[in-house]
C-alpha cells in the first residue's frame, strides 16, 4: 500500500481536530450563543478549499486548452478529466460552506440568510460549480464537451475573481477582513492555533486523498468505455 | 462587420428573432405590472424588477444568434469564410443591437405601467445602456458555449446567471439610486464604471476563449 502513511495520518490529525473544537478550544467570548462558534473551524477550511478547488480547475481548462492546441486530445484529455473533478470537488465544498455558514449566522445574527456579500458571492461560486456539472451533462461527445466546459469555467472566471475577491472588501460585511475571522465575537489565539494547526493541515489531506480517489475512479471509467 | 450585415439582413427577411423577443419582454412587463398592481412598489422593488425582466428578455431570445446557424447547418460554411474573432464580433454586434431595442421598449414601457419617476432620467438610461451591453456580452459567449449542447432552453439561463451576478448587482444599485429623491450621484458614477469595466473583462475573456468554442 503505496502513501498509505498519509491517509493514516490524515486520520489522525482529522480526529484530533475535532478532538481539539470540541473540547480543547473552549467557547468563543461576545457572541449571543458561545458554543456555536466552533464551526468556524470547519467551515472556514471549507470555504478556502472551495476556492482553491476553482483555481485548480481554472489551471487545469487552461492546460488542457493549450494542450488540446499543441498536442491533440488524446493528449490533452486527462487536464479534463482533473478540471472535472476540481469542479465536482468544488462544488462539494462549496455547498458545505454554505450549509456550515447559515447555521453559524442563524445562531449568531438571527437569520438563515442575510444577503451579506459573502454569503452571495459563496452561493454564486455554487451556481457556477452547478451551472459547469449540468453544462458537462448536456454534451454527449467527450471532445466537445471537454472543450464547452472549459471555456465555461474560464468565462466565469471574470465574476468569480470580482465576487471571491473584490466584492466583499469593497461592501460592509458581517465577516471580517482577511486576517480577523468573524465579527460579532472575540476570536481567541486559541481558535488561530486549532483553524491552522489542526483543521487545515487536517482538509489538506482530505481533500488530496478525495481528489485522487475520483480522479483514478473517473480514469477507470474511461479506460472501460475505450474498446 | 460583413457577418453583421449578413446576420442583419437574413433577421429582415423573417424577423423571428426580434418577434419572438419584444413579444415576450412585453408579455414579461404586463405580467409584472399586473402582479404589482396597485401594491405601490419601492424604488428598490421597481429597480430590480426592471433588471429581472431585461436578465429574462435577453436569455429567451438572444441565444438565436448561434442556434440558428446551427439547425440551418450553415455554421461549417460561417467557419470556413471567416476569423473567429470577426464572427464573435459580428454576432456580438448584432445581439447590441437587438439588446438596445428591447431595452428601448422596456423602459419607456416599464415607466409608463410601474409609475418609475426617475430623478435623472440621464442617469437611469445610463444605467440601462451600459447594464444592457453587459448583458448582451454574457449572453452572446453563453450562446456560443450551448450551441452544441442538449436541452438549450433552461440551461441557457442557468449558464448565464452566475457570470452576471456581479452585473446584476451593480446595474439595480445604479438604477435605484436614480429613483430615490437626492440622488447619490457618486454612488451611481461608481456603478457605471463598475458596469463598464466588467464588460470589457468579459469582452477580453470571451474574445481569447471564442476560437476554443468555434473550431471544430
Amino acid at each position: 500500500m503505496k502513501g498509505i502513511w498519509w491517509k493514516l495520518l490524515t486520520g489522525v490529525w482529522m480526529t484530533a481536530a475535532i478532538w481539539a473544537a470540541y473540547l480543547k478550544a473552549g467557547p468563543a467570548e461576545g457572541f449571543p450563543f458561545p458554543d456555536g462558534a466552533r464551526i468556524i473551524f470547519f467551515h472556514v477550511p471549507c470555504a478556502w478549499f472551495a476556492s482553491l478547488a476553482y483555481l485548480m480547475a481554472c489551471g487545469y481548462s487552461i492546460t488542457f486548452l493549450n494542450s488540446l492546441a499543441r498536442s491533440g486530445w488524446e493528449a490533452a484529455r486527462r487536464w479534463d478529466l482533473r478540471t472535472s473533478v476540481s469542479m465536482e470537488l468544488g462544488f462539494l465544498f462549496a455547498a458545505l460552506t454554505t450549509v456550515s455558514g447559515s447555521i453559524f449566522s442563524r445562531l449568531e445574527w438571527g437569520a438563515y440568510w442575510s444577503w451579506d456579500p459573502r454569503q452571495t458571492s459563496i452561493l454564486v461560486i455554487l451556481l457556477i460549480f452547478a451551472a459547469y456539472l449540468v453544462l458537462r451533462g448536456a454534451v454527449t461527445d467527450p471532445e466537445t464537451r471537454a472543450r464547452l466546459s472549459a471555456v465555461y469555467a474560464l468565462v466565469a472566471v471574470v465574476p468569480g475573481t470580482f465576487l471571491i475577491w473584490v466584492l466583499p472588501r469593497i461592501v460592509y460585511t458581517l465577516h471580517g477582513d482577511a486576517n480577523r475571522a468573524v465579527i460579532g465575537g472575540n476570536i481567541g489565539n486559541n481558535y488561530r492555533t486549532v483553524l491552522y494547526g489542526f483543521a487545515l493541515p487536517a482538509f489538506i489531506g482530505l481533500f488530496t486523498w478525495m481528489f485522487q480517489l475520483r480522479l483514478r475512479q473517473e480514469v477507470l471509467v474511461e479506460r472501460l468505455r475505450q474498446p | 462587420m460583413a457577418v453583421l450585415t449578413k446576420d442583419l439582413r437574413s433577421e429582415l427577411r423573417n424577423r423571428a428573432a426580434v418577434n419572438s423577443v419584444l413579444l415576450f419582454s412585453v408579455t414579461a412587463l404586463v405580467v409584472v405590472g399586473f402582479a404589482t398592481g396597485s401594491a405601490k412598489p419601492s424604488a428598490e422593488v421597481k429597480a430590480a424588477l426592471l433588471w429581472i425582466v431585461l436578465f429574462f428578455a435577453a436569455f429567451s431570445g438572444l441565444s438565436h444568434i448561434f442556434l440558428h446557424e446551427e439547425e440551418a447547418g450553415t455554421s461549417m460554411a460561417l467557419r470556413l469564410t471567416a476569423r473567429p474573432e470577426a464572427i464573435f464580433l459580428g454576432k456580438l454586434l448584432f445581439n447590441l443591437l437587438l439588446m438596445m431595442g428591447i431595452a428601448a421598449v422596456v423602459t419607456p414601457l416599464y415607466w409608463v405601467l410601474l409609475d418609475v419617476r426617475p430623478e435623472v432620467a440621464w442617469g437611469y438610461a445610463a444605467a440601462v445602456a451600459v447594464g444592457c451591453i453587459g448583458l448582451a456580452v454574457a449572453a452572446t459567449i453563453v450562446a456560443a458555449i450551448i450551441a452544441k449542447a442538449r436541452g438549450k432552453g433552461a440551461l441557457y439561463g442557468a449558464l448565464g446567471f452566475p457570470i452576471l451576478i456581479p452585473l446584476l448587482f451593480m446595474a439595480v444599485d445604479g438604477s435605484r439610486s436614480c429613483l430615490v429623491p437626492g440622488v447619490p450621484l457618486a454612488a451611481l458614477v461608481r456603478d457605471l464604471i463598475g458596469m463598464a469595466s466588467f464588460a470589457v473583462m468579459l469582452v477580453t475573456a470571451s474574445l481569447l476563449l471564442f476560437p476554443y468554442v468555434w473550431e471544430d
